[in-house]
């Protein structure tokens, strides 16, 4: 009978960063055995928590199929004699196989004939099937580091201490990992230490639950978050939203609890990201606010909901105190001396071996920043870009930057707003790390995103000469998100800058050309383009630029415009008949000389003619204005004409060359209009493609 | 409960555990791995468990005995278990139990938190035990040592004796943990050592002649590791340790010398260990049949 199937594998506590991932590795590779094998399933589930990795399979056969099958033996001329008697060998076999000779057929096959028989075969037993490859399939899961213990036999994530396997009700006999399986599991390691028989695998999230462990991501989180808000309201306030923080914490706990700590007011004079930053980096704690203002309080999420003698809340008070008296220590001492006065001490913090020095780097940026905001003319502040590139990096020898690397940029500001310094050089100093991922926007004002775009144009430039690059999913100097940021920034800036531009400013550099061109239409494609809307708009019949001399706003609005071609049958229809015209003028035969001219009286050629005399001037305009979608209306407007055209009019007339010739000219005029900003026939077929 | 009772606490813990309860290493060292009762003793096919207390000098946390949780040097019980032991988190926690802490009462946790030491050619895979918000202790499988992949693994705890007795106390300064109940104090018996200490780290260390001390004693490692002398080598490895921390302390390390510096080391110390394994070999592993 068909039944859950559920497997865990209780281990000691897995890395938070790893459990997630490794749930999911098992499940795949649980239902790879099934489907393997041929035991029919239904849907699975992965969970996980810090001592477990769980499947749950759904509706798993007891067997594979089963089915005919057919054992072949020795080849007939050894099972048997002249007389078609078995030989010892024939009979041999038949007696290892448990059958009687008599029975042994000649059983012909590609490769000749044989003794043998059929026989229909029960299916192999699901506890069979997984005891045979589980093992197998649990020692190759692809852990990002892996450990050896004990005698050092088996190597995993963390020791494995019990293995559950339950079919339906009932315990398959397995050994994973050296560990036997059985039906029982085990709970909270403090909470509940004692062991968690399992008498059905429907009984595992509640019995766990019961045991203090929440095996379901999504129940960690809703208790996290009832907790969080519960332990917030009762000191007032709410918590700091942190999803990043979140997102590390569910994994550590398998039965999340919070606990309210307090410290002196007086730390609220701390900048309220240095304040947040300490609290979250060294302690994973919220911030609690109530209103715009932080409370002299944070929420520690533990493993347990329970802190009978105030310990908790004690020893995660003594730990955050000693972290914001050294955060406040430090704010004291960076303060004493201007930003500007680090600038030179730069010279010993290495960028990279090959590109110098962060003081070499400031240099370079300082340059870029220039010559960016010269490019995009007077409405930047030149004076306060540069000014903002000459102090950009010098908080990377702050003791607070020491202290939290992710608050470069933000303790710049914080420092340069204390010492008074401009806003808008504060602002662009403290935004230019930005966007620090998709989620994040870019810097709010022009100067810093002119310094941003600076900072990785150097960045990348610099690393790529220095043999750095990118290699698969490998990206350990974040060339891929700092080209990203550029891209994000100069998109939604809407600047007037090229990619030529960007060519320019790293001095022509043939790496960077390739670099910046492949990650472009990679960027493109994430943002959901096609690849071959990607080409219609790169290689229009007037100049194809390979984007070099179009602004990212302007390749974005064609994109949209061809996007919206999707799905319209009036365009597929077009797309077709410019293939068809593309057809047509190859054939067109070389036409003898003589008088040529020829005097066309098909209507439908003609009214063709007055379509595209119509339409050009207005396509050209509309081009010239770069407003494209009255481009792919007017281009709309010619399908009719075009398709009445090919129904009615023989173009290669054979007897009369100079009807030939000059409806050929028409369609080369057409389709030199069609294909002028994009070039739809590299839209061909897509109605099909599925990205 | 004052330093030296839970110091003996859990030395009588461990010892009933069948541990060989060593002392302290007698040469500077700047953790209780470095003490050759595990450095030596988690290479090779023999079984080993020892446990013992080791002033562990780190020249680069000396804080004139001004800060209240950061010293010169501190006292780190170490604990190593070859083969390690499958119930060994139990019976770690079982330890903390021998302290008055009741897990119940508390949130414990292992968080990921791999070890290396370059210096010694060695790593490990473990977690750092946060116990309510706090660091308490690294709990690591050895993988390699010397250089050299283990087998069996051999697991090491360490405990940071000094914050476990500051937080069963409520102290917030480690110079006022009771030392004993007479009313002595860890900074009666420690401050002075700290501010000297840190005095001659930071500013006194006769640079050259520590530079000078450190090629000498890297030519006696060598010359030992070769003949071989292996426990003598071992400590002429810790010595160049030694002085490359006090060097380091002093600033008078460039980022590429420094480098340079932990690859000599490690150099050594894996002489040091395949000296060690060939002895015992020859020796025919004597504990295998203890």
């Amino acid at each position: 009978m068909s039944e859950p199937l559920l497997l865990e594998i209780g281990c000691e506590e897995i890395p938070a960063r790893m459990i997630a991932a490794a749930a999911e590795d098992l499940r795949g590779r649980v239902v790879g055995i099934l489907d393997q094998a041929g035991i029919a399933h239904g849907g699975s589930l992965a969970w996980g928590g810090t001592r477990r990795l769980a499947v749950r399979v759904e509706a798993a056969a007891p067997s594979t199929a089963g089915g005919d099958e057919v054992v072949l033996g020795p080849p007939v001329s050894a099972a048997f004699d002249a007389a078609g008697k078995p030989t010892p060998a024939g009979a041999g076999f038949a007696k290892k196989q448990g059958i009687d000779p008599a029975a042994l057929q000649r059983i012909e096959t590609e490769k000749g004939i044989y003794a043998g028989f059929r026989r229909t075969s029960p299916g192999q037993p699901l506890e069979k099937v997984l005891a045979a490859s589980l093992p197998n399939a649990v020692a190759g899961m692809g852990f990002p580091k892996t450990m050896r213990w004990g005698d050092g036999a088996h190597r995993w994530v963390r020791p494995v201490h019990w293995i559950v396997a339950l079919h339906g009700a009932e315990a398959l006999r397995l050994e994973v990992l050296g560990v036997a399986s059985g039906r029982t599991s085990r709970g909270h390691r403090f909470l509940a230490p004692g062991p968690v028989a399992l008498p059905h695998a429907d009984a595992y999230v509640d019995a766990l639950r019961g045991a203090h462990v929440l095996v379901d991501r999504a129940m960690r989180r809703a208790k996290l978050m009832e907790e969080l808000h519960r332990a917030a309201e009762a000191i007032g306030g709410e918590p700091v939203p942190d999803e990043a923080l979140l997102h590390e914490i569910e994994e550590l706990v398998e039965w999340p609890g919070v606990v309210a700590g307090r410290f002196d007011p007086s730390f609220l004079e701390l900048p309220e990201a240095i304040l947040v930053t300490t609290l979250r980096h060294h302690q994973k704690s919220f911030s609690v606010r109530a209103g715009a203002k932080l409370l002299p309080a944070f929420l520690s999420v533990a493993n347990t909901d329970r802190d009978p003698a105030g310990h908790v809340r004690r020893g995660n008070e003594w730990v955050v105190v000693g972290r914001l008296e050294d955060a406040r220590f430090f704010w004291s001492e960076d303060r004493k001396r201007p930003l500007a006065a680090r600038v030179d001490e730069l010279s010993r913090v290495t960028f990279h071996k090959k590109a110098g020095s962060y003081r070499d780097k400031t240099d370079r940026v300082i340059a870029l920043a220039a010559a960016i905001a010269g490019r995009l003319g007077a409405e930047v502040v030149g004076a306060d870009v540069v000014a903002a590139a000459r102090l950009a990096k010098a908080d990377l020898v702050t003791g607070l930057v020491g202290e939290f690397p992710e608050l470069q940029g933000i303790v710049g500001g914080l420092l340069l707003r204390a010492e008074g310094a401009p806003e808008a050089v504060a602002a662009a100093v403290a935004d230019h790390y930005r966007p620090a991922g998709v989620e994040d926007s870019i810097p709010g004002t022009e100067a810093g995103c002119v310094l941003a775009v600076a900072d990785r144009l150097d960045t990348i430039v610099g690393l790529l000469r220095a043999g750095e690059t990118l290699s698969g999913s490998r990206d350990p100097f974040g060339l891929r998100r700092a080209v990203g940021g550029i891209f994000r920034i100069l998109a939604e800036r809407r600047w007037p800058i090229t990619m030529a531009d960007l060519f320019a400013w790293s001095e022509e550099d043939a790496g960077f050309r390739r670099f910046i061109q492949e990650r472009l239409t990679n960027w493109l494609l994430d943002r959901g383009f096609r690849a071959n809307e990607i080409e219609a708009v790169r290689r229009p019949a007037v100049s194809p630029t390979d984007f070099d001399r179009w602004p990212l706003p302007e390749i974005l609005d064609r994109l949209e415009i061809v996007r919206t071609l999707r799905g319209r049958s009036d365009f597929a229809k077009l797309v077709e008949l410019t293939k068809r015209v593309d057809n047509i003028l190859v054939k067109k035969p070389d036409l003898p000389g003589g008088d040529l001219r020829h005097r066309e009286t098909h209507e439908s050629a003609l009214a063709l003619e007055r379509s595209y005399e119509a339409a050009r001037p207005r396509i050209l305009a509309a081009s010239e204005a770069g407003d494209f979608p009255a481009v792919v209306d007017q281009l709309g407007e010619l399908v009719g004409p075009v398709a009445k055209f090919f129904d009615d009019v023989l173009v290669l007339d054979p007897k009369s060359p100079a009807a030939t010739l000059w409806r050929c000219d028409l369609l080369a005029k057409v389709r030199g209009v069609i294909t002028r900003d994009f070039d739809i026939r590299e839209l061909a077929g897509q109605a099909d493609a599925k990205r | 409960m004052n330093f030296q009772r839970l110091l003996l606490s859990i030395q009588e813990f461990w010892a009933e555990r069948g541990c060989v309860l060593q002392q302290p290493y007698d040469i500077e060292v700047g953790a209780g791995t470095m003490h050759p009762d595990t450095f030596l003793r988690v290479l090779g096919p023999e079984p080993w468990k020892a446990a013992y207390c080791q002033p562990s000098r780190r020249p680069g946390d000396g804080r004139y005995g001004e800060n209240p949780m950061r010293v010169y040097k501190h006292y780190q019980f170490q604990v190593v278990l070859k083969p390690s032991p499958i119930d060994v988190q139990e019976i770690y926690l079982r330890s903390l139990r021998a302290f008055g802490i009741d897990p119940l009462e508390h949130d414990i946790r292992f968080e990921e938190d791999n070890w290396e030491s370059p210096t010694l050619g060695a790593a490990g895979v473990g977690w750092q035990v946060v116990m309510d918000g706090m660091e308490i202790s690294q709990f690591t499988y050895f993988q390699q040592a010397g250089g050299r992949e283990l087998a069996p693994i051999p697991v090491e705890l360490t405990y940071g004796i000094e914050r476990i007795c500051m937080f069963l106390n409520d102290i917030k300064n480690i110079f006022d943990i009771p030392w004993n109940d007479e009313g002595v104090t860890y900074g009666d018996v420690r401050r002075r050592e700290e501010v000297e200490h840190s005095i001659y780290s930071f500013r006194e260390a006769d640079v050259e002649m520590f530079r000078t001390q450190f090629e000498r004693w890297e030519q006696e490692a060598a010359r030992l590791a070769a003949i071989p002398l292996v426990i003598p080598a071992h400590e002429a490895v810790l010595k160049c340790s030694h002085l490359f921390n006090v060097l380091d302390a002093r600033g008078a390390l460039s980022v590429t010398e420094r480098a340079g510096f932990i690859q000599r080391i490690r150099k050594l110390a894996c002489q040091v260990a395949d000296a060690y394994v060939a002895q015992r070999e020859e020796a025919g592993f004597p504990l295998l049949s203890a």
